[in-house]
């Protein structure tokens, strides 16, 4: 019984991967890709290795897992927040765009470190 | 008890890793190809923890831990780098 729950959650997880990864493809814009490859990670990933810790349950992996888990769902928003912010500073614009905030918060910083300098 | 299952899981991530991939091969920018190396990495280990557990080994869990980190360093020293060699470049640019 219980094996057949963790199969039906593996698969669960994996029909997210899948998701994600036909996202990262037809999405139009960076930004969008980024939404998709994180969904990857954590309703994949890190709901796949929770899945795991708690099928061998309590044994050497169960310990190792969850570190990875827990290390995984800290890096990897950072990373996509750091590759965001640097493609944003380097003139990559979302398409599509309606109303851009940053535009006027980076003038703003700008203009405040020339006056400092 | 659960290791009859991971032989059809494995073919589902090699889909899913090939569909990354040709992201990663024909994405404009460098940060759709850093985000997709991201995911990679992150199936990658996720192969590694269902591959130790099916052979019995932990060893190959050890592995995991050390390929997250080095993946994380690696993708933050690509995002810092970026934005350093667009300023140098605008630099030069000003200077011609």
């Amino acid at each position: 019984m219980i094996d057949i729950l963790i199969q039906v959650l593996l698969y669960i997880s994996a029909a997210f991967m899948v998701l994600g990864a036909i996202g990262m493809l037809r999405f139009p814009d960076l930004y969008t890709r980024i939404h998709a490859a994180t969904m990857i990670t954590v309703g994949g990933v890190c709901f796949s290795l929770l899945i795991l810790a708690v099928t061998t349950f309590w044994n050497v992996y169960t310990v190792r897992i969850i570190i990875i888990t827990i290390f995984t769902l800290i890096t990897s928003p950072t990373i996509s927040h750091a590759l965001a912010n640097s493609a944003y500073k380097i003139d990559i614009k979302p398409k599509r765009i309606v109303k851009n905030e940053m535009s006027q918060r980076v003038l703003r910083a700008m203009q405040e470190e020339e006056e400092e300098l | 008890m659960v290791i009859v299952m991971f032989e059809y899981l494995i073919y589902v991530f090699i889909v899913i890793m090939i569909l990354i991939l040709i992201r990663a091969a024909l994405g404009p920018s460098f940060a759709d190809r850093a985000v997709a190396l991201s995911a990679l990495g992150n199936i990658l280990v996720l192969i590694m923890v269902i591959y130790s557990i099916t052979i019995q080994n932990p060893m190959y869990l050890d592995i995991a831990i050390v390929f997250a980190m080095l993946s994380f360093a690696g993708l933050l020293a690509i995002a810092k780098y970026a934005v350093w060699h667009h300023e140098i470049k605008q630099e030069r640019g000003d200077k011609k």
